[in-house]
């Protein structure tokens, strides 16, 4: 059994001229990828990395850090990646869980890394012709994902080579990617869905072109890169599909005359998603509906999206049959299969099983159950039925896990977090329809008195968890209110609307024309009457996807290329007008 | 999956893979019982304490030879 670095290598050794990887500042052959991630993995091995050690990967998106991955893998040892702007308390707990003590990053993150007790490890600056081949084999760990556990410590998912490398022989077999060609790497290295991004490619001779960091929801910024490599496929969660769709050109649809395919994962594909991509690209590019789990090998089952799925009146885009290397099944509670059209609880087994959740042998056991032959089953807590077709059909989650902008979240994650404020005595989250699309989260909170505001609750949680997992809005309660059974009824929450968050401050009225308009953009994208131009943009509801709304009009409005983090450097009203302000002037003075 | 209340026990694979399996029910082919038997809760315990290494056997195996 080979591993995902071997192929590469050899791959290298067929086609060392081509180009490999590109990012904004350079360009590297496959000869050059090989020999500098030669040279940083004898540096791992130099620190005692050999087969199972897990090494962090705390970097933004770079052509250093397709160097660095491979770098990993080439010593033995399997990735275990943190979004560089994770808070401590989570870069602590991703590299605990995976038992990773040294972390390949760049300069700007090695003094917090030291602190935080890693041994921090740079990506090599020049090449080695030197091979660097571990005894690994394709059951020996590639990567370790952190994925968010129902009682509030993460799980780690132990993903081997082998499943991965079905995953990529899967795409290629569909997809045909030819030497020279580009696939975009636009996907956060923390979701799994990024490895396709950067293994296809290089087991094959194409390119990765990298995404600048901070950019993979910024549509615009997606369009232009994939016109400008001439990337041949794209990969989305659907709400950021939607949000590409929006932006789309008919210029731009000329630009993308490279692009083929397309693939929507990580949340429920909804038909008028299909529908507007079909108008827009007809048979050009086909679209990929898939859906899988971390605990097989990233995606299991595939449907191609045709017409008729964008006129269905289904909530769904149906996930379609299972991929050639892995069996998937829609199970009663005993495990045997259901008739068609019953419903059920989506099972996968064969050779893209994880491991398990490292360290954690209950949870492990309880998920991959016994099935015949010495074999496992992975239960994946989703429900589904199965067409009189043979396609499957996604109909939600059997427990209390929801998907916000394709992150896994379990609430009882975020409720253990909010109980660990001193000031909280009890706590529901429940997942509610967003403005912008997709879900978002409400937290329902007892305080005691003295009390708690809710930014100061939000601010406790952005050490804890994940942007992702932090409620929109957090509603005080007197008291949460219960079943029979004594358990939260999450459906009379859910019914409850929101109360928006009162202003922390008194509310303060637009001074200027840019104030205003800056204001009246807010308000209708959020969904408000009015707002304080003192007030926070996330307080006020805001969250990337919505920033990305905010910056489409701003841009319209004023004819400036503002990049997104502009929302958040500056979150309220009158910081932001301030700034286009300073833009503005700042764009007259180059045109005189 | 299966009514959690029920009598389970620990079983376990030839890669020494664990799990546990309702005593009531046949065991699929392939699996074998530890001999430990008990509410869910106890089953999961003992799992605890003795799957300590999650590579499969025919890992270890290879790697302990190859050191």
């Amino acid at each position: 059994m080979t591993t995902l670095d071997r192929l590469i290598a050899e791959q290298a050794a067929r086609t060392p001229h081509a180009r490999a990887v590109v990012d904004a500042e350079r360009e590297l052959t496959y000869r050059e990828l090989d020999e500098r991630a030669n040279a940083t993995a004898a540096r791992l091995v130099g620190l005692g990395v050999g087969p199972e050690t897990r090494v962090g990967v705390v970097m933004d998106r770079s052509a250093d850090l397709v160097v660095a991955v491979l770098a990993v893998l080439k010593a033995g040892g399997a990735y275990v990646p943190v979004e560089p702007d994770s808070p401590d308390q989570r870069v602590l707990d991703t590299l605990d869980i995976a038992g990773a003590t040294i972390t390949i990053t760049q300069k700007s993150s090695v003094d917090r890394l030291v602190a935080l007790g890693q041994r921090a490890v740079l990506v090599s600056a020049t090449g080695s012709a030197e091979p660097v081949t571990a005894r690994t084999s394709g059951d020996n760990l590639a990567a370790v994902y952190c994925t968010s556990g129902s009682t509030g410590r993460p799980k780690g998912v132990g993903c081997p080579h082998v499943g991965w490398i079905n995953r990529m022989r899967w795409m290629q077999d569909r997809h045909h990617l030819a030497v020279g060609e580009t696939v975009l790497h636009k996907t956060t290295l923390t979701f799994d869905d990024a490895a396709v991004e950067l293994f296809w490619p290089l087991a094959h001779g194409g390119r990765v072109a990298v995404l600048e960091p901070g950019a993979h929801r910024d549509p615009r910024a997606i369009i232009d890169a994939a016109i400008r490599y001439r990337a041949v496929h794209l990969q989305f969660v659907p709400s950021v599909l939607d949000l590409f769709l929006d932006a789309l050109t008919d210029a731009d649809l000329a630009g993308l005359s490279a692009l083929r395919s397309a693939l929507s994962s990580g949340e429920a594909l909804r038909p008028i998603t299909a529908r507007r991509f079909t108008a827009r690209f007809g048979d050009a590019v086909s679209l990929d509906n898939t859906w899988g789990v971390t605990e097989a090998s990233i995606d299991s089952t595939h449907h191609l999206v045709r017409v008729e799925d964008g006129l269905s009146a289904d909530e769904s885009v149906p996930i379609g049959t299972a991929m050639d290397w892995c069996q998937v099944r829609v199970c009663d509670p005993l495990l045997g299969e259901t008739p068609t059209g019953a419903v059920g609880e989506l099972c996968i087994g064969g050779d893209g099983l994880a491991r398990g959740y490292l360290g954690d042998p209950r949870r492990t056991a309880l998920a991959f159950v016994p099935a015949p032959g010495g074999a496992r089953v992975y239960r994946t807590g989703d429900r589904a039925l199965r067409r009189a077709d043979g396609s499957i059909v996604f109909l939600g989650r059997v427990d209390n896990q929801v998907k916000i902008r394709g992150v896994r979240v379990e609430l009882g994650e975020v409720e253990a977090a909010l109980l660990t404020h001193p000031a909280v005595l009890a706590a529901a989250v429940v997942a509610v329809p967003a403005l912008a699309g997709g879900k978002q989260l409400s937290a329902y909170v007892v305080g005691s008195v003295p009390g708690v505001s809710g930014s100061e609750l939000r601010e406790f949680l952005a050490e804890q968890l994940t942007s992702y997992a932090i409620p929109s809005s957090i509603t005080f309660v007197a008291a949460l209110p219960l079943l029979a059974s004594g358990k939260v009824d999450r459906k009379a929450l859910a019914a409850l609307a929101p109360e928006p968050e009162p202003d922390a401050g008194p509310h303060v009225e637009p001074s200027t024309t840019t104030e205003e308009t800056v204001a009246a953009i807010w308000c209708a994208v959020l969904g408000l009457d009015r707002v304080s131009v003192e007030r926070d943009f996330l307080d006020a509801g805001g969250h990337s996807l919505v920033a990305v709304r905010v910056l489409s009009r701003l841009r319209q409005a004023y004819e400036l290329d503002l990049p997104i983090k502009l929302i958040f450097e500056y979150p309220t009203v009158r910081d932001l007008a301030a700034r286009i302000e300073h833009l503005l002037m700042a764009d007259l003075a180059d045109v005189h | 999956m299966f009514d959690s209340t029920g009598t389970f026990q620990v079983v376990l694979n030839d890669e020494e893979q664990y799990s546990l399996w309702p005593v009531d029910r046949d065991l699929p082919a392939g699996w074998r019982a530890d001999g430990t038997t008990g509410t869910q809760e106890d089953c999961l315990a003992h799992i605890d304490l003795v799957w300590t290494d999650m590579r499969p056997r025919s890992l270890r195996d290879r790697m302990a030879s190859t050191r």
